[in-house]
């Protein structure tokens, strides 16, 4: 496979950047193109600088098929789900917190954790349905992907997106890359379904 | 004779940390605003505000589970101190309690009916009084008619303390006495000299405001949020109840329905995830964790525990219930007791401390959260 071109033109993600008023940033993943490189991974955790044992974003591998007959050619694949925090529209993790430390943003729809008022009691990451908030022993409190909030406020990329190799994944405003997956005819998939949180990550596949 | 004090319009102070509302999101408490007369407290996620309005009438004080409110001037143990002092209660004579409105001969004259509380029912009877007559006006002519709506269930409460140590519930009566017109406070004669005076300090007033102080340039460092919800100040409103009961035995187990009552009990079950919360959150340390290495254990101090149902309300697991009823006699001496006692140990994938034994190598969170990825992954398509 040759090295593919990018799919998502400049001009997206600089309009997600102008856009005024409440919207949903988010990202989008090609699981097709994915090779499960991790690389989203490391270039996170260089960026948000997270100890062991938490992880904004990780890469799950998921086999699927059977090879139980050698005679026969196994019918087996296997593809890899980058899973960030999904920045739910109707957060499962907000409406667990006891303490109000987590919310979502209105103007770019980011959920984010206040660390400061964290009490670490890890009720988020029971209420999670995609198990995203981990837990850091050190600090006593509960961490997540932050859609690289920090980059995303002064108009870089999140840091996940610059290290795709693959370039597999993209960052825009939902609304924006729903109607381009819609006009490249890409097959969209959800994750465990529809899911009653209104997940904002978009997958293709 | 203890009479009406001159602190009737002092308002009380408010300790934001102790209210269930700013302790949790998860609470819907809202009795002060319920029970103010005259609109005053206004409850946000920092907790109760006073605002202007405030007459001092202490129904915020009275009803308030966990004690966020305080009388600085005349709370219940100065109260109580005051009884003890002098001469009132007279032995084998009945105690009135009235208010400003109503009987100001009464021996305990408070600013309004609304403000008593379980305490000063009590005292009276250990001082040896042969009654308690509440001499009740016609509440509901009174302009602060809103905040005695909680009286019938103090009244209640205290009745089933009279019948724990052995009095009888009728020893706690009811009078009924006139209602008394209100004091029309005459509006102040104002001079022009005074008037130009109050102008001039208001606008120095304002005008410093103006000028920013080397104070105001410097950010508040955040204030450590869970180190404000580990400081709890003792509940001096259950500490005056304790000592009103401090001189009785128990004539009886007296077991009271929970919904309402004083106190609860609480049951912990296995489903416990030792997150501690309900430990962090309890606003009067009833619960607490003695945290080992190897084990966990949760004990619980019925005679602080307010009934606030905090940890209830926060309890992600369910884990933790309140027993259908509670029983009265915990508030006679201060016991611990155990609620959960189980072995520990940390998870080696995310670190955390979880309950269980030797057959459990992860935390159930860590497999909750493979069995949540693989049957969402699954569904993929």
């Amino acid at each position: 496979m040759s090295e593919r071109d990018p799919i998502i033109a400049q001009e997206v993600i600089d309009r997600a950047f102008r856009k005024k008023g409440p919207k949903q940033y988010t990202l989008w993943v090609d699981l097709e193109y994915c090779i499960g490189c991790h690389a989203c991974t490391m270039g996170c955790k260089a960026e948000n600088n997270t100890p062991v044992g938490v992880d904004y974003n990780r890469v799950i591998e998921v086999e699927e098929g059977l090879f139980d007959n050698p005679k026969q050619r196994p019918e087996l694949q296997v593809y890899f789900v980058a899973m960030p925090c999904m920045h739910c529209g109707k957060p499962a993790c907000m409406a667990a917190c006891p303490v109000g430390a987590i919310t979502k943003r209105q103007e770019d729809g980011i959920v984010l954790i206040n660390k400061d008022r964290c009490i670490g009691c890890r009720y988020c990451a029971w209420a999670c349905p995609y198990g995203v908030p981990t837990f850091n022993a050190e600090a006593k409190v509960m961490e997540k992907c932050t859609l690289c909030v920090h980059r995303v406020t002064k108009g870089l990329l999140p840091a996940c997106v610059e290290t795709c190799v693959a370039k597999t994944r993209f960052f825009g405003e939902m609304n924006d890359l729903v109607n381009l997956i819609r006009e490249q005819r890409s097959k969209r998939v959800f994750l465990g379904g529809a899911s009653s949180t209104v997940p904002s990550v978009v997958y293709t596949k | 004779m203890t009479k009406e004090a001159s602190h009737s319009s002092v308002r009380p102070q408010v300790a934001g940390s102790l209210c269930s509302r700013f302790r949790t999101t998860k609470s819907d408490c809202a009795l002060c605003e319920e029970v103010c007369p005259k609109q005053a407290v206004r409850l946000s996620n920092e907790g109760p505000v006073i605002s202007e309005q405030c007459v001092g009438c202490g129904a915020c004080y009275a009803i308030c589970p966990t004690a966020a409110f305080d009388l600085p001037a005349r709370a219940d143990l100065a109260i109580i101190e005051e009884m003890r002092d002098s001469d009132d209660p007279r032995p084998e004579q009945p105690y009135a309690i009235s208010c400003r409105r109503a009987d100001t001969t009464a021996e305990l004259v408070l600013p309004c009916l609304g403000r008593l509380t379980e305490a000063l029912l009590v005292e009276p009877m250990g001082l040896g009084a042969s009654a308690v007559e509440i001499r009740r006006p016609a509440c509901e002519k009174c302009s602060l008619t809103k905040a005695v709506t909680s009286l019938d269930l103090v009244l209640q409460r205290a009745r089933g303390l009279y019948e724990m140590v052995g009095l009888a519930g009728g020893q706690l009566r009811e009078r009924r006495v006139a209602l008394r017109a209100a004091k029309q406070s005459a509006p102040p004669d104002v001079s022009r000299r005074g008037f130009v005076g109050a102008l001039g300090k208001g606008a120095l007033g304002l005008a410093s405001l103006a000028i920013p102080t080397p104070e105001a340039k410097q950010a508040q460092p955040p204030a450590d949020f869970r180190k404000i919800l580990a400081e709890r100040p003792e509940n001096r409103k259950r500490s005056a109840l304790l000592e009103s009961l401090k001189g009785f035995s128990p004539a009886r187990t007296m077991a009271v329905p929970a919904q309402n009552a004083l106190l609860a009990d609480i049951v912990v079950s296995r489903k416990c995830s030792a997150c501690g919360t309900c430990v962090l959150l309890c606003p009067t340390m009833a619960i607490s964790l003695i945290e080992r290495e190897e084990s966990f254990c949760l004990t619980f101090r019925p005679a602080q525990c307010v009934n606030c149902r905090v940890c209830r309300q926060v309890c992600n697991q369910e884990a933790l219930d309140f027993k259908a009823e509670a029983t009265l006699n915990s508030l006679l001496g201060d016991r611990e007791k155990t609620l959960l006692q189980a072995p520990q140990k940390t998870c080696p994938v995310c670190r955390g401390r979880y309950l269980g034994g030797d057959d459990m190598e992860f935390c159930p969170l860590c497999l909750d959260r493979v069995r949540k990825q693989q049957s969402m992954l699954a569904k993929l398509g």
